[in-house]
């Protein structure tokens, strides 16, 4: 595609690349976490008096279904921040957001139900914590498609905080579902009660995940809101090129 | 637009604004697009399609908070159902308790086992294999309906009910549903 002087300006002006020195980092230390969890949580780490191996998806669940719902709350800021300021920055940020948070639910989604078949037997039930999970995948892939509606970038970013700022509601009714009705899914493992019902190296496990998929979803949100970024100049140059385009023929 | 700061967080150009650069003649029309008359009516439409979209979010949130609260016997403890079985009759329920230790004995088709919650028991007749946690130690909820004379329970799914309680190997614990069951029993 040929540029105009006006868009090579943008671009250089712009990063040219998703990576720096931050983020090369912060992805070492995921990947290290990562390596560490794996050995911490598969073989240091003793089996459970009942749930025998099967404890270990819970090194995984835990982390994925805390960094989704980290990740749908600042989308919820950036929602909110977006409608306050109006800059592209928050409506990106909440964007980029939400797109990690879904693949995140949905991984929460899948571990849960293949631990679901071999402890409860079962790999779903309509129960209340897997009925509220359900709406707020469905939920958070409808805001992806409101984003995918086509619009100006305005419309998008107010259409979508709104969807983003009723969306998080749904995030404290989930949590608590356990407690306020009677299921099939065990109460809250972490940030529930004052008596944790998890101690010694089975904690250290699950704490160690969180940490891990914490530092995981700040290098894939960096580099995910640069790629939002440069798609916005990369559209906004095929704008101008096409207004360059019509000013020639008006010329002509 | 070559003015515009495109790397920082200002606000986006907006090309309809009477300060854009322009010249009138120039059609700005999107080859693509459809009829004027269509964009004009853009506007209400967008406002249209947000109310919906709140609508629909509120409206879910209010069914769901609705259904959850009824669904809120998603299933009975023993007692309950032992207490309510008149009106229960043979409808399928779900039921949750402790299995009696020593009650479970295999069948040809799969196994029967009392089962107790807060000193109410229910025999049960299970047609299936049950799954690989079952036992006493661990509350079971059982999918099924009582026989028309109320006097057992006949299963064809159980559902292993483990708590948020997690404990490594070789540690000395009496689960809680258990202890409370025992404490009603004798007391």
């Amino acid at each position: 595609m040929t540029t105009t002087a006006t868009t090579s300006d943008a671009v250089t002006s712009a990063p040219t690349s998703t990576g720096s020195t931050a983020t090369r980092v912060l992805g070492a230390a995921s990947l290290v976490g990562i390596a560490l969890l794996v050995v911490f949580g598969v073989f240091v780490s003793p089996p459970d008096k009942e749930l025998g191996e099967t404890i270990r998806i819970l090194y995984m669940h835990v982390p994925t279904v805390s960094v989704a719902y980290l990740a749908f709350v600042v989308t919820a800021v950036g929602s909110a921040m977006y409608l306050w300021k109006r800059t592209e920055f928050w409506d990106l940020l909440a964007a980029s957001s939400a797109e990690i948070g879904v693949v995140f639910f949905g991984l929460t989604i899948l571990n849960g139900m293949l631990w679901g078949k071999i402890t409860w037997g079962v790999f779903w039930r309509w129960e209340p914590r897997l009925t509220t999970t359900a709406v707020l995948f469905l939920t958070y892939i409808g805001y992806l498609a409101v984003r995918a509606v086509p619009a100006s970038p305005r419309t998008r970013g107010t259409r979508s905080a709104v969807v983003g700022l009723l969306a998080v509601v749904n995030i404290p009714i989930v949590h608590k579902a356990v407690d306020w009705w009677r299921g099939l899914h065990q109460e809250r493992t972490i940030f529930g009660t004052l008596k944790p019902e998890i101690q010694g190296t089975q904690a250290f496990a699950a704490y160690l995940g969180l940490m891990v998929f914490l530092l995981l979803f700040a290098w894939l949100l960096i580099h995910r809101f640069r790629v939002a970024f440069l798609a916005e100049r990369a559209a906004e140059s095929g704008l101008e090129g096409a207004i360059a385009e019509r000013r020639q023929e008006a010329g002509q | 637009m070559s003015d515009t700061p495109l790397g920082g967080p200002g606000p986006l150009d907006d090309p309809e604004s009477s300060d854009a650069e322009t010249p009138d003649h120039f059609d700005l029309t999107p080859r693509t697009a459809a009829a004027p008359s269509a964009r004009a009516a853009g506007s209400g439409r967008k406002w249209l399609a947000l109310g919906g979209v709140g609508v629909v979010v509120v409206a879910l949130g209010l069914v769901l908070f609705n259904g959850l609260q009824s669904a809120s016997t998603f299933f009975y403890n023993v007692d309950e159902a032992v207490a309510q079985q008149p009106d229960l009759g043979d409808s399928r329920i779900r039921m949750q308790g402790n299995v009696v230790p020593g009650s479970v004995r295999s069948t040809s088709d799969g196994v029967d086992f009392v089962i107790k919650y807060k000193g109410a028991q229910v025999p049960v007749r299970h047609v299936g294999d049950p799954p690989e946690l079952f036992g006493p130690k661990i509350p079971v909820v059982l999918e099924g309906a009582f026989s028309a004379d109320g006097e057992q329970f006949r299963s064809d799914e159980i559902l292993i009910r483990h708590d948020a309680t997690y404990d490594e190997e070789n540690k000395d614990r009496v689960r809680e549903a258990d202890q409370d069951a025992q404490q009603r029993a004798s007391g």
